[in-house]
């Protein structure tokens, strides 16, 4: 299925104009990967480095613009903006993290031995790729989230509920082209096993499609879930939240014009790195679009 | 052409049957007794008595694939079962609500086209300029912003600070500019990329040369040949995005106090209403599946090969 993207057409032009092309391409990647990487690492860090507790309330010093006790200014409730940001960063990470290996691990195990093995596993794989894949991924989110209610924990199964098909289905495709390679059949008939053919052969040849379906399945966990702690039936108050930042800022988005655009940035940012890291693994692994 | 259109619509029954089974499992899924638990949402406090016949009543003494072959028989006749909440057929909860959404939904999918192709076209003819390169970052942009923060971001713009747009409501004139440019952005944005990809894909083709060797212009080349062309992928794409439009209409619905289907879902997952859920994810899914559908009709009109079933046709 999927169309290439992003093929140098045949008006490319001169070879040094291609390479200057691809260098440009690159550099954004790299950029994205900087970003990503900086936020990450902040996030990490927020213990340590958040100026304030991000849930320390001080109504006297409410709404406040930036000074040198809270750089980035405080909240309707006097919370210190950027302790919460950092703090907000480390829950969009800790999910993301989590939601993310937790669909690419079940996508792996279901769409390898769907591929690998194929007749009745494949047949009954594909059967449950099929029957979730009926329904729009977020909207499947929120249905799983209606039945588990809301939590930390249901957050979790929601967003790999509504993911891992999608990326099964892809590495099953991924599989069921790595397995028909001269050398896997090479390894078969000097009498290697199924497993040790899966692991040493067969998953090596899909990891650059797992690496781009991590990325890109990484920036829209964090955009899911901004959105879902904004309704309020995503990550739950008091705990620092990009999404719930920003409803907690509704109110005062006229006034207080920061107090929305600095997580939302903070979105964006991520969003912004993590898709840029996606494409430039894509292009730097797959030797058709070098 | 009619025998094509037969066709799709046949091989999107089991589509619609795994969708109703999927429905039908989520308003079953509740952690303890469904009946019990439905009496509780509803505030009232349940003896034995009441359970017994309240569990008669929703015909929940039956086994499963009993219930859900009723569930699916009553879906057909646009019966969805009972709201745990509010006790109202669900089906009028969503009936009465999925106009304004689809109204939503569908002028967000044409702003969505239009910017979509629109600019995606021009990046392809500018190929390797820096409005070429500047689409690029806009591309990535756009797919990373999330709907709900830019729909807050255009209400402060130009609902409080200019005062141009109304914010709130529901309305077929001026209401709908906002909250579809929110739903919009990020359907475009992958839109976009595929109409560059694609269009630079057919242009190297031989028609192409062809036709500019033939003395067309680079306009009349890129829409009469290339963009018709590169089409197929670019229509599939649509009715993808069909469904994240729907998905995300529940939040910028909320914002917008669009009196859509999204206020009712959310009523209902906070309210653990299970019917409801079952409800709208059928109604929603059926939506989906129809523009799907509606793609496929697209395809044949597209490309005469499908119509007159050709063999090896519909790439």
């Amino acid at each position: 299925m999927a169309a290439p993207l992003d093929r140098a057409g045949p008006r490319a032009g001169s070879t040094g104009a291609r390479l200057v092309a691809r260098m440009r391409r690159r550099w954004l990647g790299w950029a994205g990967l900087l970003v990503l990487a900086l936020l990450l690492l902040a996030a990490l860090a927020a213990p340590w480095i958040a100026p304030h507790d991000p849930n320390a309330i001080d109504v006297t010093r409410k709404l406040e613009g930036p000074s040198a006790s809270h750089l980035a200014g405080t909240d309707h409730l006097g919370r210190d903006l950027l302790s919460r940001l950092l703090h907000g960063g480390r829950t969009a990470l800790v999910l993301g993290l989590l939601s993310v290996s937790g669909s690419i691990a079940l996508a792996v195990i279901a769409g390898g031995l769907s591929g690998y093995f194929g007749g009745t596993v494949d047949l009954l794989t594909n059967a449950v790729f099929n029957v979730l894949l009926t329904v729009p991924g977020l909207i499947l989110t929120l249905a799983i989230l209606g039945v588990l209610g809301t939590g930390q924990l249901s957050l979790l199964l929601a967003l790999i509920g509504a993911d891992w098909a999608g990326q099964g289905r892809v590495v099953r495709g991924a599989v069921l082209e790595a397995r028909e390679q001269g050398y896997v059949e090479a390894a078969r008939v000097v009498g290697a096993r199924d497993l040790y053919l899966l692991v040493r052969h067969i998953l090596p040849n899909v990891t650059s499609t797992l690496a781009v379906l991590a990325t890109l399945d990484l920036a829209g966990v964090v955009l899911t879930v901004s959105g879902l702690s904004f309704l309020g039936i995503g990550v739950q108050p008091p705990q620092a939240d990009w999404g719930t930042m920003l409803s907690d800022s509704r109110p005062f988005a006229g006034s207080y014009p920061s107090l929305m655009l600095l997580p939302g940035l903070c979105i964006v940012l991520f969003a912004v790195g993590a898709n840029l890291a996606g494409d430039a693994i894509r292009d730097l692994l797959d030797p058709q679009r070098r | 052409m009619t025998r094509y259109l037969l066709e799709r619509t046949l091989a999107a029954v089991p589509t619609l049957l795994a969708l109703t089974l999927v429905a039908f499992l989520l308003t079953t899924a509740a952690r303890g007794d469904p009946a019990l638990e439905a009496l509780q949402q509803a505030g009232d406090v349940p003896t034995p008595e009441t359970l017994a016949l309240y569990r008669r009543q929703l015909g929940l003494d039956q086994p499963l694939p009993v219930r859900y072959a009723r569930w699916v028989a009553g879906a057909a006749r646009g019966d969805l079962g009972r709201s745990y909440l509010s006790r109202r057929p669900v089906g009028a909860i969503i009936g009465e609500r999925i106009r304004a959404t689809l109204i939503l939904g569908g002028s967000a999918l044409a702003l969505s086209t239009v910017l979509g192709i629109g600019l995606g076209t021009l990046f392809a003819m500018r190929h390797d300029t820096w409005i070429d390169h500047l689409g690029r970052l806009v591309t990535i942009v756009f797919a990373s912003i999330p709907g709900f923060w830019l729909a807050i971001a255009l209400i402060v713009l130009f609902g409080e600070k200019l005062r141009l747009l109304p914010v709130a409501g529901f309305g077929l004139d001026r209401h709908l500019i906002l909250p579809s440019l929110a739903l919009a952005l990020g359907p475009a944005s992958s839109l976009m990329r595929l109409t560059r990809a694609r269009m630079l894909e057919v242009m190297g083709q031989d028609y192409v040369r062809t036709a500019r060797a033939k003395g067309l212009g680079e306009r009349a080349v890129a829409g009469r040949h290339v963009l018709r062309n590169a089409a197929i992928p670019i229509a599939s794409l649509l009715g993808l995005r069909f469904g994240h439009i729907l998905a995300g209409a529940v939040i910028v619905e909320s914002i917008f106090a669009w009196p859509g289907m999204g206020g009712v879902v959310l009523t209902a997952i906070s309210g653990r209403d299970l019917p409801v859920i079952g409800g709208y994810v059928l109604v929603a899914g059926v939506l989906f599946i129809g523009a799907n559908l509606l793609v496929d009709v697209c395809y044949a009109l597209l490309d005469p090969r499908i119509r007159l079933g050709a063999p090896g046709a519909g790439r």
